[in-house]
């Protein structure tokens, strides 16, 4: 079906929450005021392991205004796991008597205010005795490192093995054989709005919390663990979100919000943090270490690839082994190869916690291999669009998780692609007389929509029609700016046949939002979407069952569209649905409301495709690369609003491009973060913005909702080796660390001339 | 419970002119939001780096956390919601909704009072002077680009006003 026979997915609508988001109305967590509230700060160790020996709370108790003192010895120490699902690896402690990073949690203070709680944590008097630390996940691995945890002794938090076919037989069988070892760096979300978390725990025993997070019920699932309670005594209820990225999957700052909400019975407390607190303490990008061999024949396909993987986890288990796994099988399920082998230690050390952050693995395996693509493509003089267009993996190749691919655009992507940045010609340029020199690469990609089978995947949605003929489409699902909440509109109205501007969208908020696993893996379109389309027939099967009544024909012989049911072979005969949605509520006699439901599981995970293709100018005096242009074409399936997916690809782009050149986490001797603020660490502003164009390719997949696949994360994933392929093609040097600064380009260059 | 000395202040805020007792050392951002509970203006870093909490200040986007309230006596504020005109947006809000220029929407207000502040100035930019003008506004989630359409529109709107 062609996207103009629709009426509702296909198009650009505004979203559902910007008229609230530019006139200043919408409520953030920092934003709500509630009567009795109090305010909670946390104290910070500054060493990057120690033991604490005591934690003196008795004057800051006394101080006026204090309402309560928190520490290891009065608040819980079950440990717990942030991240979403990975029970199975729990070490994480509201306050614990040890401290691994600098920034770990000592204590916490509630108060009648910011200043009164300031003061307090200052008066709070800590004995601490310094514990050796690790840093290098290399090192932190062998015999006699320093211990993160007192389990496991060799700091190993996972170890993975898996792959197919032989690997060593790969190898022997192949023409030649590529090696290099890539590093990637610690990235940091950096979304704008600060944590923000408000917790009342009612003298009724309801705990309420509005928090940021991305996963409303598996917040919930998780405060209950970890307090003790029953699951339908905690209500989540999403604020607006300012930005996630990952950063808000499952427990960020809620757990230490809660704990101090429970000392306060019936008041609100919030908790808030600094950008530096945010900076130093909240989960950042693994920092992966990735040795990659790809063995290939002559003819240019790939007979064996192996991957030897550190991976930096920093102090806590969140998600371990989740996104280094994941790593792994974005890695060997893009191209065709039969012998496959991933190995990689997931490393305890003595920083802040690595964690969920969009693309989830996918970037770090993606650098390395992209970047050897062009290695293999150079030594074989295959054009590097020719080899990926050879190579990749199509419709009915097993794929992500063991899954056969259900549609892959990416040939459409690298041909439009390369159109439209000028590949042939610019490829042939020669520049080296300039002290700016351009170049081009290209890289591609895939990304799962959803996590199905390797997670649970499931929502149930519910949509129930009011007597005016709109309809509210109550979810769960967790918009933290993609415009899932819009998306899932388009499809609602389009499967119901009535207006989007009447799809009325009823906010997460557990105690009325039915279960949604929350918003990660790029799964709310494609997962959601899917439970929405179902929930939407369910409610319009029974609007057309009522129509028949009045219209005297079979159900079958009528649709929905605009908010009217008619004939198809008589359109002007025609019933509002407004009228039969009032009679179904207050017809005496007639009544029966119109409720549509779904409770759904995928039984496919639909990777998207992207192909990026990067212009660069290299200054060879200074180093600074520019990015000059990007092209991605990105296999949507199809775009429910291609100004939404445009806004994501745009965005993700643009972060990438971040990764790649400026954004990483400094570290000192002693295991401090010198540069916790925007001005040190560099994210992209106005004036790094190149000319990206976006080019959707709607392969329209048999298995999502209208064709549709995720499109949240991948923008983000092949932009680095994108960049690093056209430096290389720009002044002829490899790159094989992120981000790729003027310092290294400069170091790189000079060892040239001197040699 | 600590106490300080206040200082009365008296400046307009949205065109309703304020008289407040505040303490020296309170931002602009600490006022507007826990005085006059304008949470419209953000709080994104409280350093004067990420733009969240721009206001106008006689017309000029100034960052209102690194303002001191007191210095703002006599003076002329607008915040976000401010802006509109009773019911009618103002046409950069109504571009930004148009082109898809707010995801999460929290460098919003600030990034539309810093665009307020160079039409004001400059009413026909180009692309380059609007991608200075919003350098000091970080956005992570749209990549700017919508964001400086946006602008360019809601320019060409205001010049047929």
């Amino acid at each position: 079906m062609m996207a103009e026979e629709f009426f509702a997915v296909g198009k650009s609508f505004p979203r559902k929450d910007s008229l609230e988001k530019a006139i200043g109305d919408g409520l953030f967590g920092a934003d709500i005021r509630m009567p009795r509230m109090l305010v909670g700060k946390i104290l910070r160790n500054p060493y990057a392991h120690a033991r604490i020996l005591r934690v003196h709370t008795e004057k800051a108790e006394r101080l006026p205004g204090v309402k309560s003192v928190l520490t290891a010895k009065n608040t819980t120490t079950r440990p717990f796991n942030s991240a979403v699902y990975q029970e199975q690896l729990e070490n994480q402690r509201i306050f614990d008597d040890e401290v691994r990073f600098v920034g770990d949690a000592v204590a916490g203070v509630v108060a009648v205010n910011e200043e009164v709680a300031e003061v307090a944590l200052g008066l709070i008097e800590v004995e601490y005795k310094p514990l050796p630390a690790v840093f290098d996940p290399v090192e932190s691995m062998r015999p006699g490192a320093p211990r993160v945890h007192s389990t496991p002794d060799n700091n190993i938090a996972a170890h993975l093995d898996f792959g197919w076919g032989d690997i060593d037989a790969g190898f022997k069988e192949a023409d030649y054989v590529f090696e290099d070892t890539f590093s990637t760096s610690g990235q940091k979300h950096c979304q704008l709005e600060p944590d923000a978390c408000i917790a009342r725990y009612g003298l009724d025993g309801q705990l309420s919390v509005w928090t940021p997070t991305q996963e409303p019920h598996i917040t919930r699932f998780k405060l209950a663990r970890l307090f003790d309670l029953r699951e339908s005594q905690v209500r989540i209820i999403n604020p607006l979100i300012g930005g996630g990225f990952g950063a808000r999957n499952a427990l960020s700052i809620e757990p230490w919000c809660v704990a101090m909400a429970l000392k306060v019975k019936g008041r609100p407390v919030r908790l808030q943090y600094t950008r530096e607190e945010d900076f130093v303490t909240r989960v950042n990008r693994f920092p992966m270490i990735y040795n990659l061999k790809i063995g290939v024949k002559k003819s240019g396909s790939l007979v064996a690839m192996r991957a030897d993987v550190v991976a930096d986890a920093g102090a806590y288990a969140t998600h371990v082994p989740g996104v280094v796994a994941l790593s792994g099988s974005f890695l060997l399920s893009r191209y065709k190869c039969q012998n496959t082998k991933f190995l990689a230690d997931v490393v305890y050390t003595n920083k802040q916690p690595a964690g969920a952050f969009r693309g989830y693995g996918n970037p770090q395996a993606t650098f390395g291999l992209e970047v050897m693509m062009d290695r293999v493509a150079e030594q074989l003089g295959v054009d590097p669009v020719e080899i990926r267009l050879n190579n990749h993996l199509g419709v009915g190749d097993i794929g992500l998780f063991q899954i056969p691919f259900s549609s892959v655009g990416i040939d459409e992507c690298l041909k439009k692609g390369a159109e439209a940045i000028g590949w042939k010609e610019k490829m042939s340029r020669t520049n080296v007389q300039l002290t700016h020199r351009r170049g081009v690469g290209v890289a591609i990609s895939t990304h799962g929509s959803g996590g199905w089978p390797a997670i649970l995947e499931h929502t149930a949605s519910l949509i129930t029609i009011n007597p005016d003929g709109s309809a509210n489409l109550i979810l769960g699902s967790t918009d933290m700016g993609q415009g899932c909440w819009t998306s899932l509109s388009q499809i609602a109205a389009e499967e119901l046949g009535i207006r989007f501007e009447d799809i009325i969208v009823i906010r997460p908020d557990t105690s009325v939002s039915l279960y949604d696993s929350g918003s990660h893996a790029s799964r709310q379109v494609y997962v959601a979407g899917t439970a929405v389309k179902i929930a939407a027939a369910n409610a319009k099967r029974q609007l057309l069952e009522r129509a028949s009544k009045v219209l005297s024909v079979s159900v079958n012989d009528l649709e929905a569209k605009n908010g009217e049911i008619y004939i198809k072979n008589a359109p002007e005969k025609s019933v509002a649905i407004r009228q039969l949605a009032a009679d179904s509520i207050v017809k005496m006699g007639a009544c029966g409301q119109i409720i549509g439901r779904s409770s759904y599981e995928p039984k496919s995970n639909a990777p998207s495709w992207q192909a990026t293709f990067a212009e660069v100018e290299v200054d060879i005096e200074t180093g600074q690369v520019k990015v000059v242009k990007l092209v991605v074409a990105h296999d949507i399936g199809r775009a429910i609003n291609p100004a939404i997916v445009e806004g994501q690809i745009q965005g993700a782009a643009l972060q990438g491009i971040g990764y790649t050149l400026t954004e990483d986490l400094l570290l000192t001797k002693d295991g401090k973060i010198p540069n916790p603020n925007f001005t040190d660490y560099k994210i992209p502003s106005t004036l790094e913005v190149p000319d990206i164009e976006v080019i959707l390719v709607e392969s329209n997949d048999p298995t999502g909702p209208f064709g549709a696949k995720g499109v949240g994360e991948q923008g983000l994933v092949n932009v680095a080796p994108a960049i690093a392929n056209a430096i290389y093609s720009a002044i002829g040097k490899r790159f094989k660390e992120l981000p790729i600064t003027p310092e290294t380009i400069l170091r790189v260059l000079k060892d040239q001339v001197i040699q | 419970m600590q106490t300080h000395r206040t200082s009365p202040t008296t400046f307009t805020v949205n065109g309703r002119t304020i008289r407040v007792e505040i303490e020296p050392h309170k931002t602009l951002l600490d006022v507007l939001r826990d005085d006059l509970d304008l949470t419209g203006t953000k709080c994104g870093c409280e350093t004067g780096e990420c733009g969240a909490c721009t206001v106008l200040l006689d017309g000029k986007a100034v960052l209102s956390c690194l303002t001191l309230a007191v210095t703002t006596d006599g003076k002329n504020i607008v915040t976000i919601e401010g802006l509109s005109e009773g019911e009618a947006l103002h046409p950069l809000q109504s571009a930004f909704i148009e082109h898809g220029a707010i995801q999460c929407g929290y460098c919003t207000p600030g990034m539309i009072l810093s665009a307020n502040s160079l039409l004001n100035d400059n009413p026909n930019p180009t692309p380059e002077e609007i991608k200075k003008a919003l350098s000091g506004n970080l956005c992570r989630c749209t990549g700017y680009q919508k964001i400086i359409e946006a602008v360019e529109d809601a320019a060409k709107r205001i010049r047929r006003m």
